[in-house]
């Protein structure tokens, strides 16, 4: 009989394997595009994780994060700074920003900290839009360049999927070992009482903010990715809308599991495309879904998924 | 056996010029259209700019229920392949690729920019017409051959409202207040820039949110630096509250500005003395036509969907018809399509005529209304400069 961690190692390198089968599937076009952006919603829900998941801190931000990744990448190409520099940039502009947001206000707590978070989107937004020199304002930016390595230009759906399926996989490893480092217990210690981890020893607004700078890595890595494969960015896709939307994803998927942060960004991506069919109706059913999974499954996809594994597990000791 | 040869020689000739004759005219053809067209739209239908992209809809579907109706677009029934775009870009390019997939003769794209930008290397790569009511000036400015815009921009607007006010309103001193988005703030720049060649300097020049709904302070720094006409440049729901504010500040100066001036949404939400007077340029809405064709055409749109037709419905309606007249002439071949837009010259639609400029501008006349009470009346048409 296979071992649980053999298990889940067996189920990862599955889930890989089909997920390198989709383009095989499914082509080039439509249904390749959605995918890409449910791999670059997963890998900004990762980075949500950190901070709201594991260290149980409300942040409305993330789409923020996402937005000054996409423009950092967008602004250095168009400067001539080489694809390989622009996530580095994405990354260091966005741990800046982290710095600056987290700094004065991670001792903020529950709904303070949630409008405080609100308050930086709606800045970084208004930033992008009235600073039209360098941001484009409301037009956006267009024509950005690929990524480009060494001479060689990705080019179409395809070769994005395979570069964002790595980059996600990357992440997903990096989020499970800090998970079981200091770091992580550390954060889900200051998750489950932070006078608790403070007699432990744990400085708690330090893990917070380390917490809340990985994640806006994740995401500005991320952003870096989505204007390069896109090649246009403008402001409404960095919205208050869709920093709800991001942490929709992380608690339908599961907070706290990697697995489930995945999970939920890539059905929450999936599921209103695969509704168009009912027009304006599936903005009924897709909130309906929603929340029946909130009343019926209130810690997600992940607690589905892991009852069912035990369920399995059960059936098999039983035979 | 020379006679033979001659025989030979002659009909031998007299075939090849029949061949040629033929292939010649086998290319002049149009390409046939097999099957049922289909068309596709992606425009928002759910979101906070769903009121504006139903009207492209209403538009572009009224027009193929009558051309169905009357036997089609080159004798095929025409379908339609309507994609909801949202209010994201991220979600436009996902409705436009779904469209693209579906393989449609033609495309009608939003008259929201930044999903026209997203949109337009996909659409340009699929080689398919696409035919956009999106305002920003740069839209055709991308360099896609494939790319025709229907609608009057902010460019056109930026330069045509203040010349109106300070040429024929006989204003020097105006104040500009815009929404802050990708419509107000190109349009807003613009206006600054003609107002520079014209000599003016506005008194001030003042921005608000899209989903702001105090904007008395703006307004207050207007009057107080004197300006003697305003200049608004907004959708409908903002505007109306502009102008109602505007007139609860006791700020009354000759007031004009886009479109959304106008708009029955717009007057819907003022009273009559608020909405007096103030003029509004734009595309053509169908409500100030006295031509019974017009008026019975409203009619039956409004019976329709329940909504007055707009500016945006005109143009969409217009352009499912152009697109059928091109059909029938070249046949389902798309560059001949293409070709056929950029070519168009002097068409007729309901209520303007369409050419074709060197970017993929169609539309190069505007309306000039004026709110008499609330109701808007047509002042007169207005060429865009060098037309």
């Amino acid at each position: 009989m296979m071992l649980p961690f053999e298990r889940s190692r067996l189920t990862v390198w599955l889930v890989i394997a089909a997920a390198c089968a989709l383009p095989l599937l499914v082509g080039g076009g439509y249904a390749l595009q959605v995918a890409n952006i449910a791999l670059l919603n997963a890998i900004v829900v990762l980075g949500l994780n950190f901070i709201t998941g594991w260290t149980g801190q409300v942040n409305f931000g993330q789409a923020a994060f996402y937005g000054l990744g996409a423009y950092t990448t967008a602004i250095a190409l168009k400067f001539g700074v080489p694809w390989l520099a622009t996530p580095i940039l994405a990354a260091a502009a966005v741990m800046l920003a982290g710095l600056v947001l987290g700094v004065p206000t991670l001792r903020l707590r529950s709904y303070y900290l949630a409008m405080t978070t609100i308050g930086f989107g709606e800045i970084v937004r208004l930033v992008i839009v009235h600073w039209e020199p360098v941001t484009g304002g409301t037009s956006g930016l267009r024509n950005i360049p690929g990524v480009g390595i060494a001479g060689f230009e990705l080019s179409g759906a395809i070769q994005h999927y395979f570069l964002l399926v790595a980059t996600l996989s990357l992440a997903a490893l990096a989020a499970h070992r800090l998970r079981h480092s200091a770091i992580g217990r550390a954060m889900i210690a200051t998750r489950d009482s932070e006078i608790a981890a403070e007699l432990s020893g744990i400085d708690t607004v330090r893990t917070k903010l380390t917490a809340f700078m990985i994640g806006a890595v994740y995401a500005g890595v991320a952003g870096c990715l989505y204007a390069s494969s896109i090649h246009f960015i403008s402001p409404d896709s960095f919205t208050g809308t869709q920093a709800v939307l991001l942490m929709t994803m992380l608690i339908m998927g599961g907070m706290g599991s990697i697995a489930g942060s995945i999970l939920g960004a890539v059905s929450l991506t999936i599921l209103p495309e695969l509704l168009r069919f009912l027009g304006q109706w599936y903005l009924v059913l897709y909130g309906l879904g929603v929340i029946a999974m909130i009343v019926f499954a209130p810690g997600g996809m992940a607690t589905i998924i892991a009852s069912l594994r035990d369920r399995a597990l059960r059936a098999e000791r039983g035979s | 056996m020379a006679s033979s040869i001659w025989k030979r020689f002659i009909l031998s000739t007299t075939m090849c010029a029949a061949l040629s004759v033929a292939t010649q005219s086998s290319m002049a053809a149009p390409a046939a259209c097999t099957g049922p067209i289909k068309i596709g739209l992606t425009t928002a239908q759910t979101g906070n700019l769903a009121l504006l992209g139903v009207q492209a809809k209403n538009g572009v579907e009224f027009a193929i229920d009558e051309i169905n109706k009357a036997g089609g677009m080159a004798g095929q029934q025409i379908v339609l392949d309507a994609q909801d775009t949202g209010a994201s870009s991220t979600d436009a390019l996902n409705a436009m690729n779904r469209v693209i997939e579906g393989k449609p003769l033609a495309i009608f794209g939003s008259m929201i920019s930044p999903h026209v930008f997203t949109q337009t290397e996909a659409v340009t790569k699929s080689e398919t017409p696409f035919i956009v009511g999106a305002t920003n000036a740069k839209v055709t400015l991308q360099g896609s051959p494939w790319l025709f815009r229907i609608h009057a921009h902010d460019g056109q607007l930026a330069d045509l409202v203040p010349r109106y006010l300070v040429s024929t309103l006989g204003k020097k001193k105006p104040g500009i207040i815009a929404v802050a988005d990708d419509y107000g703030l190109g349009a807003s720049k613009g206006i600054e820039a003609t107002l520079l060649k014209l000599d003016v300097k506005p008194a001030a020049v003042a921005s608000y949110a899209p989903s702001d709904k105090d904007m008395t302070a703006q307004l207050l720094e207007i009057k107080d630096k004197g300006a003697d006409s305003l200049i608004v440049f907004g959708r409908p729901a903002d505007v109306a509250l502009v102008l109602k504010q505007s007139s609860d500040l006791g700020f009354k100066v000759p007031t004009i500005g886009n479109a959304s001036m106008v708009a029955q949404t717009t007057l819907n939400n003022l009273s009559a003395a608020e909405a007096d007077g103030i003029y509004g340029l734009g595309g053509m809405i169908p409500q100030t036509s006295t031509d019974p064709k017009i008026v019975d055409w409203s009619k039956r749109v409004q019976e329709r969907y329940k909504v007055p037709a707009d500016n945006f419905t005109v143009a969409y309606y217009d352009a499912t018809y152009l697109l059928k007249s091109i059909v029938d002439k070249v046949g389902c071949d798309k560059a001949a399509i293409k070709d056929a837009f950029a070519a168009t010259k002097d068409w007729q639609g309901l209520l303007i005529t369409y050419s074709t400029d060197k970017v993929g501008d169609l539309t190069h006349t505007l309306g000039i209304y004026q709110n008499k009470g609330k109701t808007p009346v047509l002042v007169s048409t207005i060429k865009e400069t060098g037309y």
